[in-house]
C-alpha cells in the first residue's frame, strides 16, 4: 500500500532504445511538498526518465505511479494531476499570450480559466504583452509564459526537464 | 546545478541509467569530506615562499593571484598545522578561508569514481 505523502513512486524502471539499455533499474520516492532534482550529464536518462512518468514513453520494465495511478494503465488519470514543461518552450506562436494560457485552462476543465490566466501573466510580468502574438515574443518572455502555462490548474505534481534552457 | 543547490529538498544523481547517490544538498556534500581553503597574502612572493614550504605534504596546491588552494580534509587539525607552519616561516597570511565542497564537486567526483569502476 503507498502512503499517502507519496506523490511519485518509480519500482525498478528500466528502458532501453533497441540494444542500448537507457535505464538500468531506477527505484525514486518522491513526497509531497518537495522539489526533487534528478542531476546527470548529457545522455545519462534524464529526459527518459521524466518521460515515462509523463507518460510520452512506455517503460520496459517495471512500476511507475504518479499520485497512486499507473503511467501505463491509468495515463489519462495521470496527465490529470502534471504539467510538463520541457527543453523548448511550447508556445502557439500564432496566440496571444493570453489565448496560450487560457486555451490551456480551458483543457484542464478549470471554472475560472479567464481569471487564471490573467493572474498568471501578472505573476511572470507578461500582463502587457499578453495580447500581442507569441510569435512577437523574446525568448525569455515565451519561456516566462511556457512557465506560466505549467503552472495554470495548480497540478499536483510539476516536471520542468531544463525550464531554463535559453 | 545551483539551482538544484539552493531549492531541492532532495536530489538524485543519475549515471548511465543508474541512480549512483541520492539525498539531501547537505547529505551529498557529506560524501565529500574534502574542501579547501584559501590562503590569501599581500605580497605575490609570500605565495611563492608558503607554495615552497606546503608542497612537500599538501599534494594539491593551487596557485593563483595573491591567493593559496590548498585541498585538505577539511579538519580543523590539518587548518592548524598549516598556518602554524607558515607562522614559524614568518610569512604572514592576510586572509583564511574554509571553504566546503559545492555540489558541482560532489557531482564530478562521483561520476568520475563511476567511469573508473567501469573501466576496471
Amino acid at each position: 500500500m503507498m502512503q499517502t505523502n507519496t506523490v511519485i513512486s518509480v519500482n525498478g524502471l528500466e528502458k532501453s532504445y533497441k540494444n542500448l539499455k537507457v535505464l538500468k533499474k531506477i527505484d525514486l520516492t518522491v513526497q509531497k511538498g518537495s522539489i526533487f532534482a534528478l542531476l546527470g550529464s548529457n545522455g545519462a536518462g534524464k529526459t527518459t526518465t521524466v518521460k515515462i512518468l509523463t507518460t510520452l514513453l512506455k517503460p520496459d520494465k517495471g512500476k511507475v505511479e504518479i499520485c497512486g495511478f499507473d503511467v501505463v494503465r491509468q495515463s489519462d488519470r495521470v496527465r490529470e494531476k502534471i504539467s510538463l514543461t520541457g527543453q523548448y518552450a511550447a508556445v502557439d506562436p500564432l496566440l496571444t499570450g493570453r489565448e496560450n494560457l487560457r486555451m490551456i485552462g480551458k483543457l484542464r476543465h478549470l471554472p475560472d480559466a479567464n481569471k487564471k490566466a490573467d493572474e498568471l501573466l501578472e505573476q511572470v510580468q507578461l500582463l502587457d504583452a499578453a495580447d500581442r502574438k507569441v510569435s512577437t515574443y523574446s525568448g525569455g518572455m515565451r519561456r516566462r509564459l511556457d512557465l506560466a502555462m505549467g503552472l495554470i490548474g495548480n497540478p499536483p505534481v510539476i516536471f520542468f526537464d531544463e525550464p531554463t534552457t535559453g | 546545478m545551483e539551482e538544484a543547490e539552493q531549492l531541492a529538498d532532495q536530489i538524485a544523481i543519475l549515471h548511465e541509467g543508474k541512480i549512483v547517490a541520492e539525498g539531501t544538498p547537505t547529505q551529498l556534500k557529506k560524501l565529500l569530506p574534502r574542501g579547501h581553503i584559501e590562503l590569501k597574502f599581500r605580497h605575490e612572493q609570500d605565495v611563492h615562499r608558503a607554495h615552497d614550504i606546503l608542497g612537500g605534504d599538501y599534494v594539491n596546491l593551487h596557485r593563483e593571484h595573491h591567493m593559496l588552494k590548498v585541498t585538505t580534509d577539511g579538519s580543523i587539525k590539518q587548518l592548524t598545522a598549516i598556518l602554524n607552519r607558515l607562522e614559524h616561516a614568518g610569512i604572514p597570511v592576510d586572509e583564511c578561508l574554509q571553504k566546503q565542497p559545492t555540489l558541482e564537486d560532489v557531482f564530478l567526483t562521483i561520476i568520475g569514481e563511476n567511469y573508473e569502476r567501469a573501466d576496471a
